[in-house]
């Protein structure tokens, strides 16, 4: 096993349920619950991958551990220099101190910089905001910034509107770099372009992370990009993990019904390897009333009587591969 | 011949072309909704017409022939007075007024003037004239333009008390085109506030102020503008009238101000780049005045910019309605106040001409509103 301090975040029975409200009076006839009890850790320089179809709560997941929402229940762990920083009660001074060590790169890279900011302004304002001690000159740093990310410094007074998808990208890491994050949350980083870009931005974000050490949290939808990515993979639906392995064990090995419908969605261009492709029937359930037992039962075409009834955990199914379905040890599923 | 003319042409189109390029990609926000407010020609033209405007308003004793409260009783209502170019048995560059008569028709038994071409005045460009004082500042008798003592100029004739029409109309303008800008700026102020507030914070203040706004929306605007100046006390001096008016004239005003700004700051609150800067640990202050107040002000000045004329429509309404302004103030809603009976129209139609410039100034406003809101989101796509 490996050392505990090796994981740098740990994140145990986390919860966020919105309240819906209506009325003039706002009362609150019921929750969303959009994130319904997770637990995963993330080791030091790894990349854990986060799948599941849209609105499974993944983003909200992503926005819990950055603080960007305050989680209902359940604790975050943060390792900043040996010490567990608890993420999910630090007070709002702590939280803009603490920012510097977790940073979020957004999905759109269009909205996410401001068009109004030079290139130089949007770069440099984590730098600017955070200067508690003399940094280095700020230019100088933005230029280094932009060389990191692949982007000319001579642009430095540019604006956003004179900029590609890619390249506006390319500013968007620059400026989660800037602060020298330990971990970064991507949030759909790449579906926003063209699929030749997106090869681009993958590679830039693995040859920042061999250079800088750093920690991925790296959500999607897209499984092939994961595929591309991850070192483990986590797969949501409707709130709740239901598996969570290696890369390798999740795509060729999946254990979980949801995950095969997952992996046989997935467009497959060679015809080397005739694989059964199916395509899940139903709607994902609606968060604010899930259905009884096991989640997933209404579109699972292995659901039996106990699915209907009985909730599921998480388990080890096999060592590094939990699973959460009652069937777990029974199915045999095909992956890619 | 004509290919190397061709290439040699396009070659240099091809560079200014990159220049132009780094121009736009350095180009700051400002530059571009300029770029953008420029290619709307009728609104390009109606800021020059607005322009032209306020500067006549701004030096309304220096451009105004005469005192606009200075009675001429051998010419009560007289009417507009020609420019001749020929005039002594020639054409003159320098244009002239011919001396008006008045006499007694003696069929009708009504007043009649007539010009006569013998007594020719030339107008003359900085002529002396009534004496004034300029801002309160100096004292001096220059006038952009006059004629010789003996003869009259009335360009728009003059009102049943013998005052010129045209410095009475410029007099008028000086106060219904500032009454829209301080009523706005009132209004702005309450809306920026109350909007801000209700937008960024939220929470049981939003809807208190959003009930507070419909609550408001709900009034009648005539019926409460005329009971407010109805209740303004008589003694009070026309400066604080000025001032009471205005205020009354915003009071209104701010709702829509206010729910456009508590639109926006909704809207930016949720937009990534703000997001980003309050995870970078950006504080809340710097948030609204680096990234959302920036982002929503061209929209702002919009909604400003259409709310004017509303103000100045209600200013002369009021005044009109003899509930507003009051003389010796002189706006252009007081002027058409000496209007309102058909034999004034009929008979003397010139004093009508406040009307002329009250659509002009509403026209000018709306598309100069419409060309900045086609330019107020330059990245829009």
């Amino acid at each position: 096993m490996e050392a505990a301090n090796n994981n740098l975040l740990t994140v145990e029975n986390l919860k966020k349920h919105f309240p819906i409200k209506k009325g003039l009076l706002r009362r609150v006839l019921g929750h969303v619950k959009a994130v319904d009890d997770v637990s995963f850790k993330i080791r030091r320089g790894e990349t854990l991958g986060l799948v599941g179809e849209s609105g499974c709560g993944k983003s909200t997941i992503g926005k819990l551990i950055l603080r960007a929402l305050k989680p209902t229940a359940g604790t975050i762990m943060f390792r900043v220099d040996d010490e567990e920083v608890l993420i999910h009660e630090l007070s709002d001074a702590e939280l803009r101190s603490f920012r510097r060590h977790a940073q979020l790169i957004f999905q759109d890279p269009y909205a996410s910089l401001n068009p109004r900011m030079t290139v130089r302004e949007i770069i440099g304002e984590p730098i600017l905001v955070n200067r508690d001690q003399q940094t280095v000159d700020l230019d100088q740093r933005v230029k280094e910034l932009m060389d990191l990310v692949g982007l000319d410094s001579r642009y430095l007074k540019r604006y956003p509107h004179a900029f590609s998808g890619g390249q506006r990208q390319r500013i968007g890491v620059a400026r989660a770099l800037a602060l020298n994050p330990d971990l970064i949350v991507a949030d759909e980083p790449v579906s926003a372009l063209d699929v030749s870009i997106q090869a681009q931005i993958l590679n830039l974000l693995h040859d920042i992370q061999q250079d800088l050490n750093l920690t991925y949290l790296f959500i999607s939808h897209d499984l092939s990009v994961v595929e591309h990515i991850s070192d483990r993979v986590a797969v949501m639906y409707v709130g709740k993990l239901v598996e969570l392995a290696d890369n390798d064990d999740i795509f060729r090995r999946p254990k979980h019904p949801y995950t095969e419908a997952l992996l046989a969605a997935v467009p497959q261009i060679s015809e080397r390897q005739k694989r059964e492709t199916y395509t899940l029937g139903g709607n994902i359930a609606d968060p604010a009333n899930p259905p009884s037992g096991c989640y997933f039962h209404p579109r699972c075409r292995y659901a039996k009587e106990i699915c209907k009834t009985q909730p599921v955990v998480m388990e080890e199914v096999s060592p590094r591969h939990q699973v959460a379905c009652h069937l777990a040890r029974e199915l045999s599923l095909k992956g890619l | 011949m004509s290919r190397i003319i061709d290439i040699l042409f396009r070659a240099k189109r091809k560079s200014t072309g990159l220049e132009e390029g780094e121009k736009y990609y350095v180009a700051t926000p400002r530059q571009l909704m300029w770029w953008k407010f420029r290619k709307h020609r009728l609104a390009v033209v109606s800021l020059y017409i607005l322009g032209f405007m306020y500067l006549i308003a701004i030096f309304a004793e220096f451009v105004s022939p005469y005192n606009p409260n200075e009675r001429h009783i051998r010419h009560l209502y007289a009417p507009r007075q020609k420019v001749h170019w020929v005039y002594d048995g020639g054409f003159h560059i320098q244009p002239a007024v011919f001396t008006q008569r008045f006499e007694i028709d003696p069929v009708t038994l009504r007043e009649r003037y007539y010009e006569v071409p013998e007594e020719a005045s030339p107008i003359r460009l900085f002529a002396r004239g009534d004496r004034y004082e300029m801002w309160g500042l100096f004292e001096t008798d220059l006038h952009l333009f006059g004629v010789e003592s003996g003869g009259t100029i009335f360009l728009f004739g003059t009102d049943r008390m013998g005052r010129d029409m045209l410095s009475r109309i410029i007099a008028g303008a000086r106060i219904s085109l500032s009454i829209g800008f301080v009523g706005i700026a009132l209004s702005f102020i309450l809306g920026l506030i109350l909007g801000g507030i209700s937008g960024y914070f939220g929470g049981a203040a939003d809807i208190i102020i959003q009930r507070l706004i419909e609550v408001m929306r709900a009034f009648p605007a005539i019926p409460l503008w005329m009971g407010l100046s109805a209740a303004l006390p008589m003694t009070w001096s026309p400066l604080k009238v000025y001032f009471a008016i205005t205020v009354i004239l915003s009071l209104l005003g701010w709702v829509g101000v206010a729910r456009a700004i508590r639109g926006k700051f909704l809207a930016l609150r949720e937009e990534d780049f703000a997001v980003a800067a309050y995870l970078a640990g950006a504080s809340k202050w710097r948030i609204i005045y680096k990234h959302l107040l920036p982002s929503f002000m061209s929209h702002i000045i919009v909604v400003l910019t259409l709310a004017i004329p509303h103000m100045i429509i209600a200013e002369t309404a009021l005044s009109y309605l003899g509930l507003g302004l009051r003389p010796p103030i002189t706006s252009w809603g007081v002027l058409l106040k000496e209007t309102q009976n058909i034999q004034d129209m009929a008979h003397h139609p010139w004093l009508l001409l406040p009307v002329l410039f009250i659509i002009l100034v509403i026209l000018a406003f709306n598309f100069v509103g419409d060309g900045l809101r086609d330019a107020a989101d330059p990245y829009a796509t």
